[in-house]
């Protein structure tokens, strides 16, 4: 009997049923696709801010040199042994940096080079350095007895404008060295647990406070920022929502009243009623969830040009919300609705 | 009578207008909030990202050259002076401690700079005049990152970087010997320095201590200047190649490449970006507004859904009063304009409300995420304004052309 009495009443007013589920898979909508993307925020723009360079610089824990960096961290996203040593240059202390020159410029992504990156037996000029030996792409520097082609300048803004960057092999050759002085580390994550771990492993550790500060202050800010739009946009679903439904049960008074002088309880008319408003807010709830998922992608492929990660807490969330929503704001409508004589309701306006 | 008309249906009916009216306060301070704060990311992100530090580097304009230090100022008198929120010189040579060769920089650490009152005549002969100003500037303004153990250098005192200062096996409050060709300085270690950049293995003291060391008054050899830009364009400028109209477009936009121009026009030096933040600061920042726009976006659809929703349900529950009108001879048309009229006080009022709430909701946002204030801009009004009027009418659009159409004795009849 209840159930025929609901399915009953909802097949009987499917025009007016249908603009509620559509306000509540807005809602649910919205909610679904701002929570995916507030609590997916960080790591997006996290990778984003990754464009800054490395944020950590490792050092040799023991002696000069690091051999071989084989350090093995879900964070370290890249790394680029540099091998730094000073040489005369024309009578010039000049300060040459090895390294694996595609590596370091996939790192470095702002560096601006006119000409190429240098293969064997070239190598890159910073612009300063350029300018103080009077270098330009094309021309022959000499170091000690072996002449190199200048493939490129480098123009970077930075103190690196000052050196010269050869590929690792010919540094390590020049130099006599092998191994490398430092080694720039990317990290995405948790930069402080990968300290830990690399201070573990006998390295010495450094912060490039430029990048590494900056990036967690402003990570900070846009998770904030995003939480509090989609707290925002959420309430103001939900008090939409709640107008929506308010109408819809008001406008049925007279059914109420009818229902009462039949002889229903007030409890089974609530119940009817707050069955309906659940069957409601689980289908546009359920519907909206997949309508945010899909809009939430959309604005993950459009921005950071990645899928957005799909969390069943924010699926749970959405439905409860939805549903609670619709059951609290049909809630209130009932509550004048059976208080009201249902002779007064019936008599009319 | 067509007021009292529309006066009395309100008031008859007064919980349905409320809650009408509560939707669209909704849809607008939804769209007030977003738009508000979307127009304003780009300036507000544009600041954060400025923690990143410098974006310009100003360089003597030949080999071997120096930039005076009293033209400095001068950057702060540009088209574009109030973007350049702060800038530090540097005097850098390498000295001898100990036998030991390490960079000592000479550089501004707070410092107060007199910039004197300027008159300038802009197009128009709009004449526009500024007092004299003065701007706190240097490392501490620019390179917020710096960690400090210890005090900021006074005259006299040093910061010495973290590496540089194992290297020495100095101390805060150890004193040191620079020396430089003939001329020495001695310097208390006021604090250790560590950045992770190359200021780890140098020595830092105030410009004058510097510029008195190496003797190079009034001159120095770096500029680091951090300035609010706009991300440029992708093609590639050459402002020497556009026509007047389009160089004067280019000439007043914070693109960095007008703002370094501007600069070297009233100082004698050469500009560069610093890519690592230059270059990176214009991705992020279109970055950033383009997510705004389109959370905006998506958050005004369901709102402009929801309003109209409303209006169609409070239109719909009054079909016996339709009937009724149209049974005492209302035609078509004035039934329409009743209905219209509704929906646009409904949206005005809605709208207005809607807005001033955006307003509150925008600069709690802007206080609480960027600890600063931010400003409902003209658009954002008009658009919410437009948008809450607009979509209460069009929501009423469907449900009045279903009104008009109503049979007056089928409905009259009952159920």
């Amino acid at each position: 009997m209840f159930t025929r009495l609901v399915t009953k009443s909802l097949w009987v007013r499917r025009e007016r049923l249908l603009i509620s589920i559509i306000a509540v898979m807005l809602g649910a909508a919205m909610v679904t696709s701002l929570l995916t993307i507030s609590l997916d925020i960080r790591e997006k723009m996290g990778k984003e801010l990754r464009i800054y360079g490395a944020n950590l610089v490792v050092l040799p824990g023991e002696g000069e040199y690091i051999d071989q960096f084989n350090a093995t961290h879900g964070s370290i996203i890249g790394s680029v042994p540099f091998l730094y040593f000073k040489a005369e240059v024309n009578s010039k202390k000049i300060e040459f940096a090895g390294a694996d020159l595609e590596a370091a410029k996939k790192m470095n992504p702002w560096w601006h080079i006119e000409g190429v990156l240098p293969e064997q037996e070239e190598v890159l000029p910073g612009i300063n350095a350029a300018n103080k030996l009077g270098l330009r792409a094309g021309d022959t520097l000499s170091i000690g007895e072996k002449s190199f082609k200048v493939s490129g300048i480098l123009d970077t803004g930075t103190p690196d404008d000052n050196r010269i960057f050869i590929p690792m092999e010919t540094a390590q050759q020049i130099s006599g060295k092998s191994g490398a002085t430092l080694v720039q580390v990317s990290v995405l994550g948790d930069i402080d647990d990968v300290i830990k771990y690399l201070e573990n492993e006998g390295y010495k550790v450094k912060k490039i406070r430029q990048v590494a500060e900056s990036e967690k202050a402003l990570l900070d800010k846009t998770q904030l920022l995003m939480a509090l739009v989609a707290f925002f946009v959420l309430s103001a679903a939900s008090l939409s929502l709640l107008c929506t439904m308010i109408t819809s049960v008001l406008e049925r008074s007279r059914e109420i009243g009818l229902m009462k002088a039949l002889g229903c309880g007030n409890g089974r008319l609530a119940a009817i009623f707050l069955a309906e408003a659940g069957i409601m807010g689980i289908a546009g709830g359920i519907l909206g969830y997949f309508a945010g998922l899909s809009l939430a992608q959309f604005i993950g492929m459009e921005i950071f040009d990645m899928n957005v990660s799909i969390k069943p807490e924010i699926f749970v969330l959405t439905l409860l919300i939805s549903t609670m929503v619709a059951a609290i704001s049909s809630l209130i409508p009932i509550r004048r609705a059976i208080s009201i004589d249902p002779v007064v309701i019936l008599r009319g306006e | 009578m067509f007021s009292r008309l529309l006066f009395s249906a309100i008031q008859r009916r007064k919980l349905r207008i409320v809650l009408a009216v509560l939707a669209v306060v909704m849809g607008a301070s939804i769209a007030s909030t977003l738009l508000t704060i979307s127009f304003d990311i780009n300036d507000k992100m544009g600041r954060e990202l400025k923690s990143y530090g410098a974006n310009i580097l100003l360089q003597p304009s030949s080999e071997g050259a120096f930039i005076n230090e009293s033209e400095l100022y001068r950057m702060k008198t540009i088209f574009w002076r109030h973007n350049i929120i702060g800038y530090s010189p540097y005097l850098s040579d390498t000295v001898k401690v100990k036998d030991t060769e390490i960079v000592l920089s000479g550089t501004y650490l707070d410092e107060e700079i007199r910039i004197p009152g300027i008159n300038k005549t802009f197009i128009g002969n709009r004449k526009a005049q500024e007092k004299e100003a003065t701007i706190r500037t240097g490392v501490k303004t620019i390179a917020s990152w710096w960690k400090v153990d210890g005090e900021w250098p006074a005259p006299g005192e040093a910061l010495v970087g973290v590496t540089a200062a194992e290297k020495l096996g100095l101390k805060q409050g150890d004193l040191f010997r620079a020396e430089f060709g003939s001329n020495n300085a001695t310097f208390k270690v006021s604090g250790i320095l560590s950045t992770g950049g190359d200021e780890d293995g140098q020595a830092l003291v105030s410009l004058k201590d510097a510029q008195m060391l190496f003797e190079k008054q009034g001159k120095v050899d770096r500029v680091v200047v951090s300035a609010l830009t706009k991300p440029e364009p992708r093609e590639k400028i050459d402002p020497s190649l556009l026509p007047p109209g389009e160089y004067e477009i280019w000439y007043c936009t914070p693109y960095i490449s007008s703002i370094m121009f501007q600069i070297e026009e009233v100082i004698d030096a050469n500009a560069r970006p610093i890519r690592q933040v230059a270059d990176n600061e214009g991705k992020l920042l279109n970055k950033f507004e383009w997510l705004m726009f389109l959370i905006t976006g998506i958050a005004m659809t369901t709102a402009s859904l929801g309003v109209a929703a409303a209006m169609n349900t409070s239109i719909f529950e009054r079909k016996k009063e339709i009937g009724l009108m149209k049974a005492i001879g209302a035609d078509g048309n004035q039934i329409a304009g009743l209905f219209f009229a509704e929906a646009v006080v409904t949206g005005i009022i809605g709208g207005a409300i809607g807005i001033l709430i955006g307003a509150v909701l925008a600069r709690m946002v802007g206080i609480w995420v960027f600890g600063a204030i931010i400003n409902p801009s003209f658009f954002s009004v008009l658009i919410s304004g437009i948008l809450s009027v607009g979509i209460a009418l069009l929501g009423s659009m469907l449900p009045v052309k279903k009104a008009v159409g109503i049979e007056p004795s089928i409905i009259l009849r009952g159920d």
